[in-house]
C-alpha cells in the first residue's frame, strides 16, 4: 500500500536480534524533494511571494465591486437580475480581457459535467457593456471572456454591466443551491462572478463541473433583492433597511438578541400563521438591502415557511488580543425540521470555539439555512443545510468560514486544503460541545480502515478528475486524519483540548485581511511555531513510569 | 521481544513508507507503564528499530495513544504467554 505508516512487532528468536545500532540498514524510500511549480518560483523572484508562505512584500490580489439587482418570482421560480460589477486591477500586469464565471451554465445542454443535473437554460444574457459600451457576449463552458477595447492598466478600474435571467432549479436537481417549491429558495452561484486573476498563474478560470468547488477574489457586495413581501430574506452581509422589510416586534426581537446569549425567537410559528413574518408594502413586494465587504462569494436565502432564531457569539480578540467582540447568530428553519429548534446554540458554539481557537471571526453575522440539499453548503456568513439532524453539519459548514472563506485557497485544484482542514476542526469542535475526546481515535482508525481495504487515494488532485474513485476519503477524512497525527507529532495528546500548537495548525494558514483585501502578516510566524514544537517534551517521550 | 541480561528488548519493523515517529508503551506484571519513542528520523536509515525497558515486562502495544496512522493495527500488540 503506497505511503501507508505499518508498524509491527518482530517476535524474533534471540539468535537473530540484532541490536538497533545495526539493525535494517537497508535504504528507506524518503520523501522526496518538492519542485517549485515554475509560477511560484517566478512569483519568488518577483516578491509576492516567499518560502515561508507569507506573502511578500510586493503581493496582490485584484478586488471588485458588486452591485447586484434581483427579482425572485417564486410562482415561476425565475430569478431577474442586474449585476454592475466593478474590477479593480491591483496587479502589475496589464489585463487585455476578463474572465467571468457563469456557473449556472453548468446546467445547460452540452455542459461536460461531474455531477448529473436537470437541465435549464443557464443564464440568459441579455444587454453586456464595459464601461457603458456594448459588448457582444461570448459565453462558452461555463464561462465568459471580455476583451477589454484597452488594456486595464495596473490600478485602473473598468466597470462591466450585465443583465440576465435564469430558472432556479428544483431543490435536488443541481448541486449547492435550488428551489422547495415556493416556500424556499437558496441562491448560490445566482450571478456573474469575475475569475480570479492571480500574480502566481495568471488566469484561473476552471469551468464548472459540479465536482469541484470554487476559487474566487475578495470583494464588496451591495445587494438589493426584490420578493413578495411574507418572504424572510437572509444573504450575506449587513441588512441596510430593517425598518422597511421587519416588523416592529422582529426589530425589538433582534436588538434583545443582540445583546444576550439567550436564543430568541425572531419569527415564530404565530407570525407565520398571522402572515406577520415580514413588513408590508403597497405594492406587494419587498426589496432587501445588504452590504458585505472582504468576502469572496454572497448567497441568499428565500423563505415563507421559515422560523427564525436568533443569538449573540462572543468572538474572542476579534478587536485583538484581550478585546472580544460578538456577532449575530442566526437560523431559519422550516416548523418540521426536527433538531434544528438548537441550530442556532450549534452555529453559536461553533463560531465562539473556532475564534478561541484558530482566529476572529470577523464577520457581521453568521447564518445556518435550512433544507434544499443533502449534507450542507458554505458561503460567506451564509450556509444551507439538510436534514433534520443538523449538528455535526452546521460545525462543518461553518468552519468553511475559515477555510476556504479566510485563506481564500483555490477548492477546485486544492480540495484537500479547505476540506482536510474543516474536517478536522470539525471533529475537535464536535467533541469539544458533547464533552468526548473519542473523535480524532475515530477519524484515525478510519483512515487505517479504508487504506486496509484498499481504498486510498490521493488527495492532491484536481476536484474534477475524481471518477469513481473516493473523493469524500481523499479531500475530506485522509487530510484530516494526517492532521491529527501532525497534531501528535508536534506533541499535543489526541484526547486533550488543543493547545496553542494545534490551533497553529489552522491558525498560520489564515493570512489577516486588511478591507483593500490584501493580506498581511499574521501570527505566528512558522518557524516559531516549528521551533516552540521542538522545544516542547512531548508527552510519552519521557521514561518516566506511570501506574494505571 | 526478548528478556535478557535483565532487561527487555523490544523491536520494531517499519513495513510502510511513511515516516512516523512510533510510541511504544511496555506494560508490566504490577499494572504500571512505561514508554518510549521511537523518532521518525531513525526510519531514514532502518526498516527496524530496538528500545530496551526493564526485566518483568508482560506487554507491549505500538502506538498506544492512536496517533499514527497505521493501516494494520493487528500486529500492534505483543503478550507474554503464561
Amino acid at each position: 500500500v503506497p505511503n501507508a505508516l505499518r508498524f509491527s512487532l518482530l517476535l524474533l528468536a534471540a539468535s537473530s536480534l540484532l541490536p538497533a545500532q545495526q539493525s535494517g540498514t537497508t535504504p528507506r524510500v524518503v520523501p522526496y524533494p518538492i519542485d517549485l511549480p515554475e509560477g511560484f518560483a517566478e512569483a519568488i523572484a518577483k516578491g509576492t511571494r516567499t518560502m515561508t508562505g507569507r506573502p511578500g512584500a510586493s503581493y496582490w490580489t485584484n478586488y471588485a465591486h458588486y452591485e447586484l439587482t434581483a427579482e425572485i418570482d417564486p410562482a415561476t421560480a425565475r430569478l431577474t437580475g442586474h449585476a454592475v460589477m466593478t474590477y479593480e486591477n491591483r496587479s502589475h500586469d496589464s489585463l487585455s480581457q476578463l474572465v467571468v464565471h457563469l456557473y449556472q451554465d453548468l446546467l445547460k445542454a452540452g455542459t461536460q459535467r461531474t455531477r448529473t443535473v436537470a437541465l435549464t437554460n443557464g443564464f440568459e444574457l441579455g444587454t453586456v457593456l464595459v464601461d457603458g459600451e456594448k459588448v457582444r457576449p461570448q459565453a462558452r463552458d461555463t464561462r465568459l471572456t471580455i476583451r477589454l477595447p484597452e488594456a486595464l492598466a495596473p490600478g485602473a478600474k473598468t466597470t462591466v454591466t450585465i443583465d440576465y435571467a435564469f430558472d432556479i432549479p428544483k431543490a435536488g436537481t443541481a448541486p449547492r443551491m435550488g428551489h422547495e417549491g415556493e416556500n424556499v429558495f437558496y441562491l448560490g452561484y445566482w450571478y456573474p462572478q469575475f475569475a480570479v486573476y492571480e500574480d502566481v498563474a495568471g488566469w484561473v478560470a476552471d469551468p464548472y463541473r459540479g465536482n469541484g468547488e470554487f476559487y474566487m477574489g475578495y470583494a464588496n457586495y451591495d445587494l438589493a433583492i426584490t420578493v413578495p413581501q411574507g418572504y424572510l430574506v437572509r444573504a450575506t452581509g449587513e441588512l441596510q433597511n430593517g425598518e422597511e422589510v421587519l416588523t416592529e416586534k422582529a426589530r425589538a426581537a433582534l436588538a434583545q438578541a443582540a445583546t444576550s446569549r439567550d436564543i430568541v425567537h425572531i419569527v415564530d410559528k404565530q407570525d407565520l400563521a398571522a402572515g406577520t413574518a415580514t413588513a408590508t408594502s403597497a405594492s406587494g413586494k419587498l426589496t432587501w438591502r445588504f452590504h458585505a465587504e472582504n468576502v469572496r462569494d454572497a448567497a441568499v436565502s428565500i423563505g415563507k415557511t421559515y422560523l427564525w432564531d436568533s443569538t449573540t457569539a462572543v468572538v474572542k480578540d476579534k478587536f485583538g488580543p484581550g478585546k472580544d467582540g460578538t456577532t449575530e447568530i442566526h437560523a431559519v428553519y422550516e416548523a418540521n425540521a426536527g433538531d434544528w429548534k438548537r441550530g442556532a446554540e450549534y452555529a453559536r458554539h461553533t463560531i465562539e470555539y473556532m475564534s478561541a481557537h484558530v482566529h476572529p471571526y470577523p464577520w457581521p453575522h453568521m447564518t445556518a439555512c435550512e433544507g434544499i440539499i443533502g449534507g450542507g453548503m458554505e458561503y460567506p456568513m451564509m450556509t444551507i443545510i439538510g436534514g433534520n439532524q443538523p449538528a455535526g453539519t452546521i460545525a462543518h459548514e461553518l468552519i468553511h468560514m475559515w477555510f476556504p472563506m479566510l485563506i481564500g485557497s483555490n477548492e477546485k485544484r486544492y480540495a484537500w486544503q479547505d476540506e482536510g482542514f474543516t474536517s478536522f476542526w470539525t471533529t475537535l469542535c464536535r467533541d469539544d460541545f458533547t464533552g468526548g475526546s473519542n473523535g480524532p481515535r475515530r477519524d484515525i482508525l478510519g483512515y487505517g480502515n479504508t487504506v486496509r481495504r484498499g481504498g486510498d487515494a490521493s488527495c492532491m488532485r484536481h476536484a474534477d478528475t475524481f471518477g469513481t474513485d473516493n473523493f469524500t476519503f481523499a479531500a475530506y477524512s485522509k487530510p484530516a486524519a494526517i492532521l491529527h497525527q501532525l497534531r501528535a507529532m508536534l506533541g499535543d495528546r489526541r484526547s486533550s483540548p488543543p493547545s496553542s500548537v494545534t490551533r497553529a495548525i489552522g491558525r498560520s494558514s489564515i493570512p489577516t485581511r486588511t478591507t483593500s483585501g490584501t493580506p498581511s502578516a499574521t501570527s505566528p510566524a512558522p518557524t516559531s511555531t516549528r521551533s516552540s514544537a521542538r522545544g516542547s517534551s512531548r508527552p510519552g517521550s519521557s521514561t518516566t513510569r506511570s501506574a494505571t | 521481544v526478548i528478556e535478557r541480561d535483565g532487561k527487555t528488548q523490544v523491536t520494531i519493523e517499519d513495513r510502510g513508507r511513511a515516516l512516523h515517529f512510533a510510541e511504544i508503551e511496555a506494560t508490566y506484571a504490577d499494572g504500571s507503564t512505561e514508554q518510549r519513542t521511537v523518532s521518525t528520523s531513525i526510519w531514514r536509515d532502518h526498516t527496524t528499530a530496538t528500545v530496551t525497558f526493564g526485566p518483568g515486562v508482560t506487554k507491549v502495544t505500538i502506538d498506544p495513544d492512536l496517533a499514527s496512522l497505521d493501516c494494520d493495527r493487528t500486529n500492534n500488540t505483543w503478550a507474554k504467554k503464561e
